[in-house]
């Protein structure tokens, strides 16, 4: 039973609140290091490991069952940014890419954590029933 | 953890800033120092930065952190060992028998945009502090409700 | 504000509030039938949301406003179904208890 309460996209929900949080660090580790001399920045890889480990959709036995990819489970991982431009003191750090990923990012964790009370919200009400008339 | 991990990130950026910003005023403030308690004029000082390893989390062996740090340190300040300027200047105190004054090597527009950086740089950390208490705020409003 | 229950879910307004009695009607559908598709619609709507939802923490969308419009919808929905199964049941309650 504790399977369809809390199954279905929840668990990846979680692991994307997780994700968001931890790429906050690093960005903030980032922004810390703007000044450091020889520092690489730092970013946190989430979707593109999801992605990777997608493989075939569902088999479908009813209409009604949206032939979706399985929502598979990723660790969040800190890597490092081998792409990002240098300066002359070695440093990688753009600061305006930092603050512009640091507001995206912001709002990204703000609207998961938001759907996530939606979905305890959703599963209460279906429990009370509505707590009475 | 993370969310007050990265509170101490940004705390240690903002140190560091502050740091860095009262060498930089330092150095204005002695650009024409040509006395100084160990003779000769004043030599321009440097705030060196660098990572400062996560300590704590290399401790508990955390996978997810093991490659990021734990923000950043000011790891000396260091004097700069360019040779001082030699400005004519007969009339001064302390000429030497040509006439020439050694001023300190400090150039107030290197100053001036080493500060404006550093200036930035400390906004930017505030700004990821205040996000990351309000993501932290956030947390903790989940399932209440709304 | 202008609220139209039959543009959210269609044929909910006149399943739920016909003038004219069904029993009269051969070709009417049943209450049961109209309240299961009403509900299948309002399921559909939360798989709708469910697959966005889904879609927006793996990072495959960026479009956050029709990701939280469908989720408000959805639980809009829910809670109407909520309350329709509610009446439903004490009306159902209330017929049983009627001493005939």
């Amino acid at each position: 039973m504790m399977d369809k309460l809390f199954g279905g996209h929840y668990p990846l929900l979680k692991q994307a609140l997780h994700a968001s949080a931890l790429r906050h660090e690093a960005i903030a580790h980032n922004i810390a290091n703007v000044n450091t001399p020889g520092y690489r920045r730092i970013d946190v890889s989430f979707e593109e490991l999801l992605r990777a480990a997608q493989t075939t959709p569902l088999r479908t036995t009813s209409p009604r069952h949206y032939a979706a990819p399985p929502p598979l489970l990723a660790n969040p991982q800190v890597v490092p940014d081998e792409e990002a431009p240098m300066r002359p003191d070695g440093n990688t750090v753009d600061i305006d890419y930092e603050m512009a990923q640091l507001a995206e990012n912001q709002i990204r964790f703000q609207a998961l954590s938001q759907l996530i009370t939606g979905r305890y919200q959703s599963l209460k009400l279906v429990i009370t029933g509505g707590g009475g008339r | 953890m993370s969310l007050f991990n990265s509170l101490r990130i940004s705390a240690s950026g903002l140190t560091a800033e502050r740091l860095r910003l009262d060498v930089i005023a330092d150095n204005l403030a002695n650009v024409n120092t040509t006395r100084t308690a160990a003779g000769g004029p004043y030599r321009r000082k440097v705030a060196v930065l660098e990572e400062r390893p996560n300590g704590f989390a290399d401790l508990l062996g955390i996978q997810n952190t093991s490659r990021m740090g734990g923000g950043v340190r000011v790891a000396a300040i260091a004097e700069d060992t360019s040779p001082p300027q030699r400005v004519y200047n007969p009339g001064h105190p302390d000429a030497d028998a040509d006439g020439y004054v050694l001023m300190p090597n400090v150039n107030v527009v290197t100053e001036m945009v080493d500060m404006i950086t550093a200036t930035r740089a400390y906004e930017a950390n505030v700004t990821a502090m205040n996000a990351a208490k309000q993501m932290a705020l956030r947390t903790l409003d989940i399932g209440r409700n709304a | 504000m202008d609220i139209r229950l039959n543009t959210v879910l269609p044929g909910t307004v006149g399943a739920l509030t016909s003038t004219s009695p069904l029993h009269n009607r051969e070709d009417a559908p049943s209450f049961a039938e109209t309240l299961k598709s009403v509900f299948d619609k309002i399921n559909q709507m939360h798989l709708d949301s469910a697959q966005l939802t889904r879609q927006f923490a793996a990072g495959e969308t960026d479009d956050l406003v029709r990701v939280v419009t469908t989720a408000e919808e959805a639980s809009v929905a829910l809670q109407l179904a909520v309350q329709v199964r509610n009446r439903v049941i004490e009306a159902y309650q209330e017929i049983m208890r009627m001493q005939v």
